[in-house]
């Protein structure tokens, strides 16, 4: 019991030292440190559009991949007349089919994310923008 | 021949549009793509085609039939499928803010 109250009351004193600007010191700080962000995206929704759109341009032509592969199921499938095989390429043609719904309600997913989370009129204001900036590393 | 080959982008796919030049990477391989989907379309209309003398020459055998009629039947709908890869490019590509670099004279 005095332990947990001691790690407690240990863990509050680091909270308000670390938080506080000036409560350790006791001189006023005058030498800052300054932090660059080391990414050419300032905000979190800018990284996640960034990341989203790399996604994306790998994700629509793996989707035309699919969609060409399981038309070459059906036809290959129809060669061998096997019923196992046709049912095979019609699952193919369906997930391809579902993956691509997901694909496009790919930002209304991400809306209604920022919806919960920030409340409507953000949401609209932080509407993902799906985008490639050059990866430049600020110096 | 591959040059000419190399050169076809999907659904008119235009590269130099503003919407698709941040994505670069995407309209290069659409347009490595094309290429093969030229190929398959090709090959689906042959195989179709096949299928139908298939049908025909299988005369009063119906076995041959029955594997005549399963071959177009199935290489229609592949063809379908195939040809349909046009249209899933540009139902896609409008949901990620890429607009104007579509143009398809029938839709």
């Amino acid at each position: 019991m005095l332990k947990k109250l001691s790690t407690l009351l240990g863990s509050i004193l680091a909270f308000i030292l670390l938080t506080v600007p000036g409560a350790g010191l006791a001189g006023e700080v005058t030498d800052f440190v300054e932090f660059k962000n080391p990414l050419a995206w300032d905000t979190l929704n800018d990284l996640v559009g960034a990341v989203l759109g790399m996604l994306v341009a790998i994700a629509i032509p793996v989707a035309v991949v699919m969609f060409l592969l399981a038309g070459v199921k059906f036809i290959r499938a129809g060669a061998s007349g096997n019923s196992g095989e046709i049912k095979k390429a019609k699952m193919a043609l369906l997930w391809t089919m579902v993956g691509l719904a997901i694909l496009a309600s790919l930002s209304g997913i991400m809306y209604m994310v920022n919806e919960f989370f920030l409340g409507e009129k953000q949401a609209q204001e932080a509407q993902i923008q799906y985008q490639i900036k050059e990866p430049i590393i600020n110096d | 021949m591959i040059n000419a080959l190399a050169s076809i982008t999907p659904p008119n796919l235009n590269c130099a549009s503003p919407g698709l030049k941040a994505y670069s990477a995407l309209c290069n391989i659409l347009g490595a793509l094309g290429a093969i989907i030229l190929i398959l379309k090709l090959a689906a209309v042959i195989y179709f085609i096949y299928g139908i003398g298939k049908y025909v020459g299988a005369g009063g055998d119906t076995a041959k039939a029955k594997a005549g009629r399963s071959a177009m039947l199935y290489g229609v709908i592949g063809l379908a499928v195939i040809f349909g890869v046009d249209v899933i490019i540009a139902y896609l590509l409008p949901f990620f803010g890429i607009t104007d670099a579509i143009n398809i004279p029938f839709i």
